[in-house]
């Protein structure tokens, strides 16, 4: 008798601590957003009209947004997403180009004033320098958004095939 | 002594196919070449300095590299001075560059100092394994990894020492060859490797058809108990390491993993007498032998060969003059590659040259649809489903593939002899692992993006903390708020208490006002 009353005690007690610490340190990460998040390509190049990749996976799960809005994952990225959500897409509406082309840039170094505006707007990180002197591109790190392209003042950035 | 029988599952028996094989002893009556060309993989990222200049008189064994941890510097095959050093690329495979060193060679052959080392094991494995390094010694069985690289990993890591005498190809007898000759100093170098690594056990691996070369080797080491002789059944391939610790151990190597990982440590014959020239006389890997395999109108057998020495110096020896009706393949006769290139040399890497006409190999085969027979999938001595695969590939289904484990395949040609329907399994395959590394990169590529944007949300995330702050300092001053923002949102972000979130919408402003400039500008 006392064992039993022992036991469910404490049975109860674990049971209500692992609750709380279930409660208190819930994963806020949706695992199908993730997942999305996953399979796009990183970019953060925002031509879907988002800000970055994580709300555009965000978008396609919480406001049906179209899934074939991302222009850098093309219509492969439209099938694996579709798969994953269980959508019908018809395969002929989807062309699959196994050859894609990898852009990175460069700094025209000659022509950089250091005004260091290229650097806040990579979303990776991938440009170094300090405001008032001269910028460059760590080619490894760059994913070829192209985001910084737009606001450099003397147009000093160009594109660069990566590899193909 | 000991001796036992191991088999592997699938392959091919080519005991029975009747072809002139390349008998064992060496012939060394090759004169030197006067030109020897040097190729030294170069890479942007792990710089391979030279040591030498153009002109610049070189004795042989001089190093010509410097090396690095990973990469062992490569040393002059012979005395002379150095003509040219210029960048290559091979026209068959252009995204390799490499170094092409010219060597013209007085004839003399003279050594550098050497500095030979009697009695190995008055010194620290560490110095023995330094020594190997500079020695420029690398898997001479076709694997071109560096074998101090190897002996480092397994210091307190590997069990057994498995020589590797079996060849892989076909009619290829160099490791045979060496066997027969030199038998006493291989012996030595297992001694050494053993020392260094702490080896109880050395289990050497021959073919179970070799029975001169059993019974030499088994006379030697009857009462000696490190070593151990093992048999493996006469059948291609035997000689990936692979196969070989599968058919010993019956335990498989992970994609990935090494063998070393499991407590083996495997070495090629070739390499472990390399290895004890390097130590005991002090000689760096300058010269290896090679096999000749041709139809019976060239040239056939084993040769000492300087590393280094040109395709086209051969073909002038043995008066072969026209290139157009002949096949030059590096390698054996399946799994070689063939030679567009004639500037090409031997390396250290390769064991074998082949030699054929063009007519033997020009049938014009047809490549039929594949009928399922299933005879690929008995033969693989790995346990892949070629046919699988095929399909696979055929319907691009990449991720499947990869399942199917096609980066374990090691290109072994079994499959596609015995296909009835003449597929070219193996190319397919070698295009397949192409795509799959491509898809590595890409999401390699990805998972860094994503970790750097992370990384880079939360330092924004950071000053703005600090920012908000300022706010609150801002509120108390009036004056300052009016000049720098609009005040009406200032008051809506103190009211509420997300601040935080506000600052998000911020954030997109400016990006989304970025994109539509960025439109604008594309147009
Ligand atoms: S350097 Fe330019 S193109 Fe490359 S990731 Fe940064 S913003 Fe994008
Ligand atoms: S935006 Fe252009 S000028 Fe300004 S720092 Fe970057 S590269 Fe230099
Ligand atoms: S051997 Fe050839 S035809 Fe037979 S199943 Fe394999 S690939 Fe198909
Ligand atoms: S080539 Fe690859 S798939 Fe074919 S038999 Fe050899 S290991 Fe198996």
């Amino acid at each position: 008798m006392l064992a039993i009353l022992f036991f469910g005690t404490l049975s109860f007690v674990l049971g209500v601590i692992l609750s709380y610490t279930a409660n208190k340190f819930r994963t806020e990460i949706d695992p199908i957003v993730e997942k999305i998040n996953r399979l796009l390509p990183q970019s953060q190049c925002g031509q879907c009209n988002y800000p970055g990749c994580y709300s555009y996976a965000k978008a396609i799960i919480k406001k049906n947004e179209k899934i074939n809005k991302c222009t850098p994952g093309g219509s492969e990225l439209e099938l694996k997403i579709s798969k994953l959500l269980n959508f019908k897409t018809s395969l002929k509406t989807t062309v699959i180009n196994e050859k894609k082309i990898f852009y990175t840039v460069w700094i025209d170094e000659k022509n950089c004033v250091g005004c260091s505006k290229c650097a806040s707007f990579c979303p990776v990180d991938a440009i170094v320098g300090t405001p008032g002197f001269v910028h460059t591109v760590l080619q490894k790190f760059c994913n070829g958004c192209n985001i910084c392209l737009s606001h450099c003042p003397t147009d000093c950035i160009k594109k660069k095939i990566f590899y193909e | 002594m000991h001796k036992k029988k191991y088999n592997f599952k699938g392959g091919i028996d080519y005991s029975s196919l009747k072809k002139e094989q390349s008998n064992e002893t060496v012939k060394n009556f090759l004169s030197f070449p006067k030109k020897f060309i040097i190729f030294i993989k170069h890479s942007l990222l792990q710089k391979n300095q030279l040591r030498v200049r153009i002109n610049q008189k070189v004795l042989r064994g001089q190093p010509l590299s410097f090396g690095s941890e990973t990469i062992v510097p490569v040393h002059s095959p012979a005395s002379g001075y150095i003509k040219n050093i210029s960048f290559f690329s091979f026209s068959e495979n252009k995204s390799n560059e490499y170094i092409k060193i010219v060597i013209i060679s007085d004839g003399e052959d003279k050594w550098i100092k050497l500095h030979p080392i009697k009695n190995y094991k008055k010194h620290t494995p560490e110095k023995l394994i330094r020594i190997i390094h500079k020695s420029g010694i690398i898997g001479l069985g076709g694997g071109k990894f560096p074998s101090s690289q190897k002996l480092k990993l397994s210091i307190n890591k590997v069990h057994t020492l498995v020589i590797n005498a079996v060849e892989s190809e076909p009619f290829v007898t160099s490791d045979d060859c060496l066997f027969n000759n030199y038998l006493n100093e291989i012996l030595v170098g297992c001694k050494i490797i053993s020392w260094i690594s702490k080896i109880k056990l050395v289990l050497i691996v021959v073919q179970e058809n070799k029975t001169e070369i059993i019974s030499k080797i088994s006379s030697l080491i009857h009462n000696q108990l490190l070593f151990k002789l093992c048999l493996i059944s006469n059948k291609y391939p035997g000689g990936s390491s692979k196969i070989l610790i599968k058919a010993l151990t019956d335990k498989e190597i992970p994609y990935k993993k090494h063998a070393i990982d499991i407590g083996f440590l495997v070495f090629n014959v070739a390499t472990v007498y390399s290895i004890k020239r390097a130590v005991f006389n002090g000689e760096p890997l300058t010269e290896r032998i090679v096999t000749f395999l041709g139809d019976k109108n060239f040239f056939h057998g084993n040769f000492w060969v300087k590393i280094g020495t040109p395709i086209s110096y051969f073909l002038m020896h043995f008066k072969i003059q026209a290139y157009s009706d002949i096949n030059i393949y590096l390698g054996g006769m399946l799994m070689g590659n063939k030679v567009f290139d004639l500037n090409n040399s031997t390396l250290q890497g390769q064991n074998c040259i082949f030699i054929t006409s063009n007519k033997l190999i020009n049938k014009k085969y047809t490549e039929y649809a594949c009928i399922r027979c299933g005879f690929c999938s008995k033969a693989c001595p790995i346990n892949l489903l070629p046919q699988q695969l095929y399909w696979y590939i055929q319907s691009k289904e990449h991720d499947q593939t990869n399942k199917h484990h096609i980066l374990d395949c090691i290109e072994c040609k079994v499959c596609e002899q015995l296909c009835p329907s003449n597929i070219p399994l193996v190319k397919y395959f070698k295009y397949e692992k192409k795509i799959q590394h491509n898809i590595n990169i890409e999401n390699n590529r990805r998972n860094l993006s994503l970790v750097r944007f992370e990384k880079k949300q939360k330092r924004l995330f950071f000053n703005k903390k600090i920012f908000s702050k300022d706010d609150l300092f801002l509120k108390s001053n009036p004056i300052l708020r009016i000049n720098d923002f609009n005040s009406k949102k200032i008051e809506k972000t103190l009211n509420s208490f997300e601040i935080e979130e506000n600052k998000k919408n911020k954030r997109k402003e400016i990006i989304q006002q970025a994109i539509n400039r960025m439109k604008l500008k594309n147009k």
